[in-house]
């Protein structure tokens, strides 16, 4: 006897990945005791690294084991599945579901699994910096995905307008970081997109083994053999990247800190203020391309900056409770903004649409899919970037942030 | 971190301590209403592109830029926060060719620092005007602005514009290593110049950076011509290790020289250096190279 | 080239007093004047801003209007383009829509406005001056005032009139085109067949020109991967995938070729050719490519007159350019400078296919 686990977040390889939202798990027990009879079986979170918690219902406050009894003719039960939060893994196979019968204590079912948060980049063991590393080097070794359109792409004008100085400018980095995640997922499934904190000290990002730290012209240097060594972008070689303002192993200075930036107001077109401060200031913390629109996503440091601001963002959500789309202070209730910028418009790239006043040319196709997930969808609206992690409900996008639960505090909530 | 009161805490947190404000320049820029119709309305000439009374904070970030009797810290800051105002794209539009102009203005301040970050600015958006002060002070028409390197590392921000020739007269001068490695950078843009490129990876005379900054010219350039090469490197135990860190790494991240892990041979010779290789970083690409899936 | 330069700019400035000689500026639009060879992409755009708004003082000709109009339409230097508006203001006999492409001009524009003096060749005007924004609203302030003032004296339903370029002979070149012109600056249609010469394709094919280009009807567009202006080589070849597709579900669509030719063939290899096409949409098989020339590109150049311009390391300035060749690989149709409809490409190579 055995018992057959399902789970509907899995990669090309079949192997299962989590984030702090629930999934759905089905359990049916395979050469059982037949009709009418049932197996009593403990759901065990038995995992070394990432742990996991387990409950009857779609919520955050599961627990790490869960008494069943598995119907004895196959049926299959129900349950939901996520990783818990604060303890995400830091490798593939760190996350365990067993079924373990109660009985005899046998194990029916083993099930490895990894519980893949996007985190603080300063924080990555050696191995999760090196898996990122590697899959941005291939990526970027191809040259293909998000690094050939990046003239097309960010240059001033049209382009620029779709994606900032609007209320659009956090969704659309939402799904343009999105894009790029899952790109290097389809390289290497158990990298996910680290942040860089700029509002505090990440020495261990700015050393020759990350991001590479400049020389006095600002030509950034890595240890030889480094995956980033070769990086060319828009037929630049290499990565300039002065730090003007602040030495590796400090904190940036002049730019609002997270808790400041939530305390910008409880109204999204409050917060949105930050697409001046912190977000413009920190890529003015830097000397070279990172600085300027146009050319800042030749840097690689560009989308763990925005990653951060993508958390921010996500933080403020969680902590305002503003998720929803049905809710006016959610999102920009005002308007109509420049077309790309309200609720239910698409965005541009991923909708394909070149008429004016849109860019006259969409390179790069539609949004990259995902195994684990089929949110947003290939062209993806305004709306469907704000509940990502699918907590009114509907599906979610398959990325967390390591300091953004599920949702909010049910004491508090 | 449990779950259960951490917005409570983090709710604390934000109550009890002294709050920090936007720049109020950036504020009142990012709050500016955003148009419905994009550039198309604010085109009419009806409308007034720079709305509001009182005076305009961007417009005084413009004048604290350009004042070069403020300390330079202060000018310093003002440039950044009009840099952080270009990420709001429509909403600096009105500001766009007075920024310019005081940039021009500063890329020839007496103050190094400040006149070096205006160049970049300049030179990242392509501006001719900027071309020209590199270009005069790298040709003894004015005096230099920037160091060499970093001028020729500005030069090719624009690969339509004047870095090839200055790229090719640097190497030949060889005066200064850090403009060298600029320089052979600018060459990747160059089919002309894969054979300059090739010679300067395999020339053992020269410094272990100049000879890897040729190789990611050359890989960027014509990938057909880097690939026997770096292969030759990593195989030649005489080789600078550096180089053949460097080498192996490009091999092993990059799909298009997957390729290489078919031969035998090579795969063999890169198990042997694993072997014999001291830890650091030419051991580490081995790792890399012989754990790396092929995709 | 610093040289020809300033001798240039004296005979443009020269030319402003003399408006009986203005023909020799719309031949110094063309890409192919010797006055372009090694400039770089700013410098040529400046240029051209340079003559463009010569015609301010001279009053714009009809065989300008193309350039004019293009400029207006695509271009993305904002001294140019001013230069293109107040060329404008230069016509007694505005084509249709020319507000709206003001309109269009002044939003691309504006992310990269800068102070403006056409008044002398220079680079960036005080801060004193009128901005490049500025300088294309006061066009469609004066249009407005022009067309309040005078009925039907502007923006006439009827299209553009473009007429052939004259020949002019200048100290920097004569490329502009004679008889047999469909629009400003193109090769003589229904001409020779076109070069044999050797290219390559997307995918490292190397074949004839004639193997792709004789024996059936075929739309050939040309661009270059590096090109810095998204609304040309980017929005080409986002067109040509749109054409395909057009084609894919017509009777003739499989009689007709689809291809695209870089003009920088020495850096554009195959694989940039297939990640560029790829990424904008193009389906590729034997009858659609995009296709370097292996050598002889100038015989391809000479073959098509192509509106090209180079600097010391790439492209410094382009027009947009589609033709359409019979079965015999000759010219059947041009169209130049103007952005093209892929209804309007469809219909004229269906006549041919």
């Amino acid at each position: 006897m055995k018992v057959e686990v399902k789970i509907a977040s899995v990669d090309h390889d079949g192997r299962v990945y989590l984030g702090w939202t629930p999934v759905e798990v089905t359990a049916r027990v395979v050469d059982g005791p037949g009709d009418g009879r049932t197996v009593a079986v403990t759901l065990r979170n038995a995992g070394t690294g990432g742990q996991l918690d387990i409950s009857l219902s779609r919520t955050m406050q599961g627990a790490p084991n869960l008494d069943v009894d598995l119907p004895g003719d196959g049926s299959p039960l129900r349950f939901w599945l996520a990783g818990r939060f604060g303890r995400p893994s830091a490798a593939f196979g760190d996350a365990v579901l067993q079924v373990v019968e109660r009985a005899s204590g046998t194990v029916l079912g083993t099930t490895p699994a990894m519980v893949r948060i996007r985190k603080d980049a300063n924080a990555l063991t050696d191995e999760e910096r090196d898996r990122f590393l590697v899959a941005f080097g291939t990526l970027n070794g191809r040259g293909t995905g998000r690094f050939k359109e990046f003239r097309d792409m960010h240059v001033g004008g049209r382009p620029l307008e779709e994606s900032h100085g609007n209320m659009g400018f956090l969704p659309w980095h939402r799904t343009y970081l999105l894009d790029l995640e899952r790109e290097l997922q389809d390289i290497d499934p158990t990298v996910a997109l680290p942040y860089w904190r700029f509002d505090t000290a990440a020495p261990r990002v700015f050393s020759h083994g990350f991001m590479g730290l400049p020389d006095p012209n600002g030509r950034v240097r890595f240890t030889p053999g480094h995956p980033l060594e070769f990086w060319t972008t828009d037929g630049q070689v290499g990565i300039v990247r002065a730090m003007t303002n602040f030495r590796p192993d400090d904190a940036p200075s002049g730019l609002m800190g997270e808790r400041d930036t939530l305390g910008l107001g409880d109204d999204y077109v409050d917060f949105a203020v930050m697409e001046g401060d912190p977000h413009g200031l920190a890529h003015t913390r830097f000397g070279g391309p990172i600085r300027s629109p146009p050319t800042a996503p030749r840097d690689p440091l560009f989308f763990l900056l925005h990653a951060n601001v993508d958390r921010l963002w996500a933080k403020w959500q969680w902590f305002y409770d503003r998720l929803g789309d049905a809710d006016p202070a959610a999102y920009a209730s005002g308007g109509p903004y420049r077309v790309g910028h309200n609720l239910s418009d698409t965005m541009w790239p991923w909708n394909g649409v070149t008429t004016a006043p849109r860019p006259s040319t969409a390179p790069g196709g539609t949004l990259a899919a995902s195994t684990l997930v089929t949110a947003p969808g290939p062209s993806p609206s305004v709306r469907a970037m704000l509940d990502y992690k699918g907590a009114g409900g509907g599906p979610h996008q398959g990325f967390d942030y390591d300091d953004v639960p599920f949702w909010r505090d049910p004491a508090v909530a | 971190m449990a779950p259960d009161g951490f917005r409570e805490a983090y709710a604390d947190a934000l109550d009890n301590r002294p709050r920090e404000r936007p720049r109020p320049a950036l504020a009142a820029l990012a709050r500016r209403p955003s148009d419905a119709g994009g550039a198309f309305q604010s085109a009419d000439p009806a409308q007034p592109r720079i709305a509001g009374a009182g005076p305009d904070p961007m417009k005084q970030q413009i004048a604290i830029l350009s004042d070069a009797t403020r300390p330079v810290a202060e000018r310093e800051e003002a440039l950044a926060t009009l840099q952080a105002a270009a990420f709001m794209g429509p909403k600096f539009n009105p500001y766009r060719a007075a920024y310019r102009s005081a940039l021009r203005q500063v890329a020839i301040d007496a103050d190094a620092h400040l006149r070096a970050q205006a160049l970049e600015s300049l030179a990242l958006d392509k501006d001719d005007y900027a071309r020209s002060l590199l270009l005069d002070g790298l040709e003894g028409r004015r005096d230099p602005l920037v160091p060499k390197a970093k001028a020729v590392q500005l030069l090719a921000h624009d690969d339509h514009g004047a870095a090839l020739s200055v790229a090719h007269r640097v190497l030949d001068e060889a005066d200064d290593p850090q403009a060298q490695q600029e320089a052979v950078r600018v060459l990747a843009s160059d089919p002309g110049s894969g054979s300059r490129l090739l010679g300067l990876y395999r020339d053992r005379g020269a410094t272990a950076e100049l000879r890897v900054a040729s190789a990611t010219a050359l890989h960027a350039l014509d990938p057909g011509l880097f690939e026997p090469e770096a292969r030759r490197i990593v195989e030649d135990d005489d080789e600078d290790p550096d180089v053949r860190a460097s080498s192996l790494g490009a091999l092993a991240v990059i799909p298009r020289y997957a390729s290489t892990r078919n031969d035998p041979a090579f795969v063999g010779k890169v198990e042997e250096i694993r072997n014999s290789a001291a830890d650091g970083p030419l051991k580490t690409s081995t790792d890399r190279y012989l754990s790396e899936r092929s995709e | 080239m610093e040289a020809e330069l300033s001798t240039a700019i004296a005979r443009i400035d020269a030319i402003r007093k003399r408006p009986e000689l203005r023909d020799e500026l719309v031949a110094l639009l063309c890409e192919r004047s010797t006055i372009y060879r090694g400039l770089t992409a700013g410098q040529a755009e400046r240029l051209r801003g340079y003559v463009l708004a010569s015609f301010r003082a001279t009053g714009t000709p009809a065989a300008a209007m193309p350039f004019v109009v293009e400029e207006l339409e695509s271009g993305a230097d904002a001294y140019a383009v001013a230069g293109a508006a107040k060329a404008l203001l230069g016509s007694r006999d505005l084509p249709s829509g020319v507000r709206d492409l003001l309109v269009t001009a002044a939003d691309r524009i504006a992310a990269s406005d800068e102070y403006v003096d056409h008044d002398r060749f220079g680079i960036g005007g005080a801060s004193g001056s009128r901005s490049a924004h500025a300088e294309i609203l006061e066009a469609i302030v004066a249009i407005d005032r022009r067309s309040h003032e005078r009925p039907g004296s502007c923006c006439a339903t009827r299209p553009p009139t473009i007429g052939p370029a004259p020949t002019v002979q200048t100290p920097f070149g004569n490329c502009c085109d004679g008889p047999g012109v469909s629009q400003a600056s193109g090769p003589p249609e229904n001409g020779t067949s076109i070069p044999n010469a050797v290219l390559q394709d997307q995918s490292g094919n190397r074949l004839g020109a004639h193997e792709f280009f004789i024996g059936r009807a075929s739309v050939v567009t040309f661009f270059y991967t590096r090109c810095m202006n998204p609304e040309k080589c980017s929005t080409t070849i986002t067109k040509l995938g749109v054409l395909q597709n057009k084609l894919g579900k017509a009777a003739i669509g499989n009689q007709v070729g689809v291809a695209a030719l870089t003009y920088d063939p020495q850096y554009d290899l195959p694989e940039r050719l297939f990640r560029y096409g790829r990424e904008r949409g193009m389906i590729f098989d034997e009858r659609n490519k995009l296709l370097r020339s292996v050598e002889a590109f100038g015989e391809i150049e000479a073959f098509f007159q192509l509106g090209v311009g180079f600097g010391q390391a790439t492209v410094n300035r382009h027009r947009i350019e589609l033709f359409v060749l019979d079965k015999g690989g000759r010219i059947a149709r041009s169209f130049l400078r103007a952005q093209w409809e892929s209804d309007d490409v469809f219909e004229a190579v269906e006549k041919v296919a």
